[in-house]
């Protein structure tokens, strides 16, 4: 990371409900994404990783949720403090998100070709015949065959992975600065979920985007992402990057995570699974949310909520015994 | 929702299906914070009680007729005052309101009885059965109701059971599509292949299963088509195709009035009233109805 | 395209066949002998024979039926037993009045109905919102031809604003005598597509490429009209042609009620006077609307859904 990064999310909770009554579903989460840098954001479902990454591009409607503390920097700028018409413009044109489901993300009713350029009219492109190249670029750049022949099209005419390829294309046709992808293979077949993540990093390649995974599976995350945010029932828990999450997981969590992932060629006889099941986010109002599942947990673990402790090579994570064992209980990280 | 019931075996309740509300719970969900709903069941009370003991009610004969009295304004006597033919207004539409009463119910009643069990079958058998009776009911349903009653009564002629058969005709296809639409869904349902795979006999099924998980739909169309059937009848009659004179019905009603309006505005004022009213009362039950029987469906 | 086209074309064919059917068993046997229908109780064995020989009721029962395929099909309906004119030209006279009047309402259903509807589902639950709720409970309660009565009452017999009876002559005329009818008509059309269009919109909104437009940048505006309204186009045209129909039927009655001339008018007036030949041209008439309508309905769809067009 050289400079200020390029997104930063200081102590952000989003509360779902009315105002300053309702329930906070994400709390205290804050990370930093440097330009050009690929993060991986990993958790249950349930976890508050997508409520997150809405909130990022401010798509949750004001009457369902908002950010009640916090703030989102982009470039060092605050995102929550633009007027609307001023987030429009980043929508699309700094930032882009992709989603989970290819095969109702897209307009049914446009062609794909149009619903590319219109991402680049909204930002500047006045020129139609500029536009039209544009997208076509983008489609042949995304690995649609045919893209000149394919831009009248309509997404019922492509399959899944194509659709998926096809809001790549009109992700990063403004050349923003951030991609956010929403566990964006979680829907597609495994053959196509791994043409998918190539994609994705030939994409970065080229663009130099960075880009925000979002996905259940550490599998997909360790793939492309250098660093990895673990989330668990709104709270983060963990922080670091990717080779030492898999080599020495911090938090009870992550390790009950990484043994429950099938290995290759493990004689084991059952998969591990994490005793007991996901609270519903802010369910748990006192202590560290996983303390009623977690093997290690004590007495202070349901009473107050560990911050983040710095560990070894800049891995963090919000546990009092792990951190004690470590020696690492006097480097909280103040939010 | 926990996900640790994802990992357990299907237990009962996933089987069957929850039972309906019972009718008390119904209500109950209908009327709490719908005074609307509330005013709305008073009127169709009301509405009844009049149709029921309109001859005891109504303070004059509804066909007598008085040369010296017509065309008379509001007054102690006539309290809405009379017609062209000298007949009390009042008693004319009291007695008619016996007449969209039996209509109201009668008719979306038999139609729901008639359509439910086509649509049932067709869609429970299948194949030719239902490929017959989804194409007649597919031709029926193009129709507008009102357009298919006026149609069919240009061919039978008025009168009271030729009314009667319009209305159930004009309702049948569309409890048949419903009736139909839900049978096939509740086939795919978990608990029916649950139910044939421990061998319970194909008929019994439908009584056990299929009925009861098409009721609610079908009592709230009954109920919406109740203002619709009302409305219908008004319209056939004031055609001159529904109830004839000299029985009074609220259509033939502001038929006659509409002919003698310099006359006196009141008849077709008031039976006008009295059918907004009416099918207001109803439309406003049958949305309470879905409501308390059908969360997920969208208005 | 094309081919879509030229197949729900063909596919009408025996759909206005089973129609003509359907009418042909409605005149001829459903309600007993149609020369008593038609001349009453009291004629005379006489003038009954003569009736069925002049309208070919002596003839084997299929040979009725072809006849009368036959006739519908190259528009010969015979004559008015009333006037002895061509029961053709009184519909090709009254025809138009009621495809005006059909569209006059329509066009001002979409008119007031559909803006509301949007209003509302912009302002879901708030009181654009209960304003389009109460309007349509009141809409759609409100007997149209009641509703014309009232029309009529205030704005041509007290203020004489519009006129009370006929259809006019020459475009400005017409339209002058349209207007009330119409408006009679088209509130129970604004309420119901006011609702439909909020209902729609409100689930296009909810869907998950309104959430990609928004993310790729497009302003709230744009996200409602270029992208939901625009889906929101698939369940109102079906909306569309299910107005048209209830206007069709709705004329009937408004015809009445402002003595207006009119299919529904002739045909009212033909069963009154058991104007045989009359009634069975009506009945087929209004019948083919239906036919036609639904038709037409299809095309549209195919026009505003890629999904479909491009199968």
């Amino acid at each position: 990371m050289t400079g200020a990064p390029l997104l930063e999310l200081h102590d952000v909770s989003i509360e779902f409900g009315s105002p300053g009554r309702g329930l906070t579903v994400v709390e205290s989460v804050s990370f930093a994404i440097g330009a050009g840098e690929t993060v991986g954001l990993v958790g249950e479902s349930g976890s508050g990783k997508s409520v997150t990454s809405l909130a990022i591009m401010r798509l949750i409607p004001g009457l369902v949720g908002r950010v009640a503390k916090g703030d989102i920097l982009f470039e060092g700028k605050s995102l929550l403090a633009l007027s609307e018409p001023e987030m429009v413009d980043v929508r699309g044109r700094e930032m882009a998100m992709i989603f989970q489901e290819p095969m109702s993300s897209l307009n049914p009713v446009m062609s794909i070709g149009d619903q590319i350029a219109e991402a680049l009219m909204l930002h500047g492109w006045s020129d139609r015949k500029a536009r039209h190249a544009r997208a076509v670029e983008m489609l042949r750049l995304v690995g649609i065959p045919n893209p000149e022949g394919r831009f009248k099209a309509y997404p019922h005419e492509f399959s899944g992975g194509m659709r998926q390829r096809v809001m790549i294309a009109m992700a990063v046709a403004c050349n923003p600065q951030l991609l956010i992808a929403d566990e964006p293979t979680t829907a597609l077949d495994v053959t196509i979920q791994a043409q998918v993540l190539e994609l994705m990093k030939k994409v970065r390649q080229e663009t130099g985007t960075a880009i925000l995974l979002i996905s259940h599976d550490l599998g997909v995350i360790a793939d492309i992402c250098k660093r990895v945010v673990v989330m668990y029932a709104g709270r983060m828990v963990e922080e670091a990057d990717i080779a030492s999450i898999l080599r020495t997981p911090a938090h009870p969590y992550t390790q009950g995570l990484l043994k429950s992932v099938p290995q290759r060629g493990s004689q084991s006889e059952r998969l591990y699974q994490i005793a007991g099941s996901v609270p519903m986010a802010g369910a748990i109002k006192r202590g560290c949310p996983f303390h009623p599942r977690c093997p290690m947990a004590e007495a202070r673990c349901s009473d107050v909520m560990p911050p983040m402790f710095r560990f070894a090579d800049g891995q963090r994570a919000a546990c009092w015994v792990t951190a004690e064992r470590a020696g690492a209980l006097d480097t909280a990280v103040v939010a | 929702m926990s996900a640790a019931d994802s990992t357990t075996a299907p237990t009962k309740a996933d089987i069957v299906p929850p039972p309906p509300p019972s009718a008390l719970t119904t209500l109950h969900l209908m009327v709490e914070g719908r005074p609307a709903t509330v005013a709305a069941l008073a009127v169709i009370a009301l509405f009844v009680l009049l149709g029921v003991f309109a001859p005891l009610i109504a303070p004059h004969d509804p066909l007598t007729q008085s040369v010296l009295n017509v065309n008379q304004a509001p007054s102690a006597e006539h309290l809405l005052g009379t017609d062209q033919f000298g007949r009390d207004l009042l008693s004319r539409l009291i007695h008619g309101s016996r007449n969209s009463l039996i209509f109201g119910f009668v008719s979306p009643f038999l139609a729901a009885l008639i359509g439910t069990t086509l649509g049932v079958t067709a869609g429970f058998f299948g194949g030719f059965v239902d490929r017959v009776i989804s194409r007649i009911i597919d031709l029926l349903l193009a129709f507008p109701e009102l357009l298919l009653a006026i149609l069919i009564a240009a061919a039978l002629g008025g009168g009271f059971w030729n009314v009667v058969a319009v209305l159930t005709i004009a309702y049948t296809p569309g409890f048949a599509r419903v009736a139909r639409a839900s049978t096939l869904a509740v086939k795919e349902e978990p608990y029916i292949e649950a139910a044939i795979a421990i061998g319970v006999r194909r008929p019994l099924m439908i009584i056990r299963h299929v009925i009861p998980n098409i009721a609610a739909p079908v009592v709230v169309l009954m109920a919406l088509w109740a203002g619709s059937a009302i409305r219908l009848e008004a319209s056939l009659s004031f055609l001159g195709i529904g109830t004839q004179p000299p029985n009074p019905s609220w259509g033939n009603i502001i038929r006659d009035g509409l002919n003698n309006l310099f006359g006196s505005p009141w008849p077709v004022i008031g039976a006008g009233f009295l059918i907004t009213l009416v099918v207001l009362s109803f439309n406003l039950i049958g949305d309470a109805l879905r409501d308390a029987l059908d969360p997920d469906t969208k208005t | 395209m094309t081919r879509y086209i030229f197949l729900r074309l063909v596919d009408a064919v025996p759909t206005v066949l089973l129609v003509l059917t359907l009418v042909f068993v409605a005149m001829r046997i459903l309600p007993g002998d149609p020369a008593v229908a038609a001349l009453g109780d009291l004629a005379t064995v006489e003038q009954l024979e003569s009736f069925r020989e002049r309208m070919g009721l002596n003839e084997p029962l299929w040979v009725q039926y072809f006849t009368f395929l036959g006739n519908a099909l190259t528009l010969d309906f015979g004559q008015s037993m009333m006037t002895g004119s061509e029961v053709v030209d009184l519909i090709a006279y009254n025809l138009p009045y009621t495809i005006e009047l059909t569209i006059a309402s329509v066009v001002l259903g979409v008119v007031f109905g559909i803006p509301f509807g949007i209003w509302a589902a912009t302002n879901a639950n708030q009181s654009p919102d209960a304003a389009l709720r109460g309007f349509s409970l009141i809409g759609y309660s409100i007997p149209d031809f009641y509703l014309g009565a009232v029309l009529l009452v205030v704005f041509s017999l007290n203020l004489g604003l519009f006129p009370i009876s006929g259809g006019g002559e020459g475009f400005v005329d017409r339209m002058h005598h349209v207007f009330l009818p119409a408006l009679a008509l088209a509130f129970i059309k604004a309420a119901f597509l006011g609702r439909l269009t909020r209902a729609a919109l409100l689930e296009v909104l909810g869907k998950d490429y309104v959430r990609t437009a928004r993310a790729k940048g497009a302003s709230e505006r744009r996200t409602i009209y270029r992208h939901g309204l625009r889906n929101a186009l698939l369940p109102l045209t079906t909306g569309l042609g299910l107005t048209t129909l209830a206007a069709l039927s709705g004329s009937v009655a408004v015809e009445m009620v402002f003595n207006r001339p009119g299919i529904g008018k002739l045909l009212i007036s033909a069963i009154a006077e058991r104007d045989y030949a009359v009634i069975q041209a009506g009945v087929t008439v209004f019948a083919l609307f239906v036919v036609a309508i639904n038709v037409l309905m299809d095309l549209v769809y195919a026009i505003v859904d890629p999904r479909i067009r491009t199968k």
